[in-house]
């Protein structure tokens, strides 16, 4: 798992009409955010800030990852900050998050590039809330490994009105979330739950009762069940 | 229902807690019948594995009746009478189908933090820190079973739960112990640590074949019982020069195999405590290893070290030297009990052996606090106490 910034990120930034006298002078996070902004208004961003890979081995074979994959509707089934992924079927999707604080962010992604049982590559439209773009790959593991998934995410952390809020989704965290999810993935398809103790018992005082309300992990997994049947 | 919880080191509580419910589709839900504390509870009790939480419960070691069942468990089935392994394991991934079930890839919820200490996470055990997944554990009236299809085993109703129950734990730590000595005909397994595990070490070594069996403590009725119920040579190392007694028993060779069954809380001398202790404080050790190094040093050349002790952190003073000019092999881990299950219960049923030998004390569920200080301190010659939820 890699997880690096663009080096490149102060000197473009410097570079800039705007930024040209006093920037230098300015915190680093400042003069980021004024040249997001005003890159924001001249031209369609490319996701490039923050790039993440990571993988995971996975026992099924690629062709039974992509299929589940592939079916984006099961994305937030195991990727926890997704509330939605709704496929429009012309190869464009509408993607809905939730932030730490409880907000939603939405995007639109289109596929860019795909081949059925190992690659697909999606990258978020113009006006997107979070400016990501993404692939997963499915690789036929050596014999009796299963398959590798590998995921390589680009993003530019957000400014603006998502701001902080998106960090746990997108920014400092993000490697660590996105192997997360995998780890999820891997022991949803494998297994068909999610391992979780959310709302067991223990001796702990602010325990009253059982919960009734069902984890994030068993709400996956009925919903999952639901799908199936 | 109650149930034990740790609230700290030297203080466990019997709790009224919320019943367990049932989380996931192939969980199910375990009348306790009867429970045990485990050796490796007192690392817990003394306080030194990390992520425990005030209120967790305890217990790995657990039996008893299925009273509920998730809507994917197709194996199990409500009444079925059953012994639960401490490990956890999903049946489906690399390692299980391998029979490394302790290994599982899949039921630790807390695995990142087992990687950020051990680089990858084993699978998740009953009662034993979050850090090991933070499952509720069975010294309680009721606990929840994940994976119900793939761990408990049905038990014939013609044995008690007394010659069963150690199926969970101790009996398979014990012959895995053994099994990974590698025992070869005339061989001389050398046993660090007569407690309940050591104990079924020592057994497992002579129904695998073992010439003979050496078992090394300083408690007398741990010592007697290796004697009188396992057959072993006792030696008392307050007593006896233990790497001297050994060669001299080997001729001058040293034992095949040397089992640590003590683990990271061996008994050393004061210096080394404090040693110890400031080490632990810089993070710069954790363990102590006074069986380890011993049994490194008595072993023979090209012999082989089985370690069922825990083992939770770093070791400091190890005498690695002495392992790679002798070319130890060494084997060890947390046991994959789901692989033994069936072949030791026909050993039970066969009257191979009858596992109750090592229980000193039955005592009640809500006595367990005092169950716990009984066995830390050695008292009135414990050895293994038992629980039941239903005993007044």
């Amino acid at each position: 798992m890699e997880l690096r910034r663009n080096r490149g990120l102060y000197a473009r930034a410097a570079r800039h009409p705007f930024l040209t006298s006093g920037a230098a002078l300015l915190g680093a996070g400042v003069g980021y955010a004024v040249y997001r902004v005003v890159t924001n208004w001249s031209k369609p961003e490319v996701a490039k800030e923050v790039h993440v890979e990571t993988s995971i081995a996975v026992n099924k074979t690629p062709a039974e990852l992509y299929a589940i994959w592939r079916n984006f509707g099961n994305l937030p089934l195991f990727m926890k900050n997704l509330v939605s992924v709704t496929d429009s079927g012309d190869g464009r999707s509408h993607w809905v998050a939730k932030t730490i604080n409880g907000s939603q962010i939405e995007w639109d992604a289109e596929i860019y590039n795909e081949k059925k049982n190992e690659l697909i590559a999606w990258r978020s439209l113009e006006n997107s809330d979070v400016v990501n773009a993404g692939s997963v790959r499915f690789e036929q593991g050596p014999q009796g490994r299963g398959a590798f998934v590998r995921v390589t995410m680009n993003y530019n952390p957000p400014v603006g009105k998502a701001g902080e809020a998106v960090a746990e989704l997108f920014h400092i965290d993000g490697a660590h979330l996105i192997k997360e999810d995998l780890r999820r993935f891997k022991q949803f398809v494998e297994t068909g739950e999610i391992a979780s103790i959310t709302g067991q018992t223990s001796g702990r005082a602010e325990i009253a009762q059982p919960s009734t309300d069902l984890s994030p992990e068993a709400a996956a997994t009925e919903k999952a069940r639901g799908q199936r049947a | 229902m109650k149930a034990v919880c740790w609230f700290g080191k030297n203080d466990v509580r019997v709790t009224s807690v919320p019943d367990p419910s049932i989380i996931n589709p192939h969980d199910a839900i375990i009348k306790v019948t009867t429970t045990a504390i485990c050796g490796s509870d007192l690392h817990l009790y003394d306080g030194y594995i990390p992520t425990m939480q005030k209120g967790d419960i305890l217990g790995h070691e657990f039996m008893g009746e299925v009273v509920e069942v998730g809507h994917s468990v197709q194996r199990l089935k409500k009444g079925d009478r059953v012994v639960v392994p401490f490990t956890i394991a999903c049946g489906k991934c690399f390692f299980c189908r391998r029979d490394l079930w302790s290994a599982c890839d899949n039921t630790n919820p807390n695995a990142q933090t087992a990687e950020m200490l051990y680089g990858f996470s084993g699978s998740g055990l009953f009662g034993y820190s979050h850090m090991m997944g933070g499952y509720a554990g069975g010294q309680a009236e009721y606990v929840r079973v994940p994976f119900a299809d793939v761990g408990p085993i049905p038990v014939p109703p013609d044995l008690p739960d007394e010659k069963v129950l150690f199926l969970s734990d101790i009996f398979p730590t014990g012959y895995m112990a053994a099994e990974n000595c590698n025992i070869q005909p005339g061989d001389t397994v050398a046993v660090w640590g007569c407690g309940p595990v050591g104990q079924f070490a020592i057994k497992s070594a002579y129904l695998l074949g073992a010439e003979r069996v050496i078992a090394i403590d300083n408690v007398p009725e741990r010592l007697r019982m290796a004697a009188e119920e396992g057959n072993a040579k006792p030696l008392n190392f307050d007593d006896e020069d233990i790497f001297g007694k050994l060669s001299e028993m080997t001729g001058g060779m040293g034992p095949d195999a040397c089992i640590d069954a003590v683990g990271l809380e061996a008994h050393g001398t004061t210096v080394d405590a404090l040693y110890d202790r400031a080490k632990t404080a810089l993070f710069m050790a954790t363990d102590r290893s006074h069986a380890l190094r011993q049994a490194i040093r008595a072993c023979r050349k090209g012999g082989t070290i089985s370690v069922p002790g825990v083992y939770g952190g770093l070791l400091d003073k190890f005498p690695f030297g002495a392992a790679f000019s002798k070319g130890l092999t060494f084997k060890m881990g947390q046991t994959n009990v789901h692989k033994y299950l069936a072949p030791l219960l026909s050993l039970v049923e066969n009257r191979r052996i009858d596992p109750s030998f090592v229980i000193t004390h039955r005592i009640s569920l809500k006595d367990a606090a005092d169950g716990y200080e009984t066995f830390k301190k050695n008292r009135d010659e414990c050895i293994k106490v038992v629980m039941k939820p239903d005993l007044n």
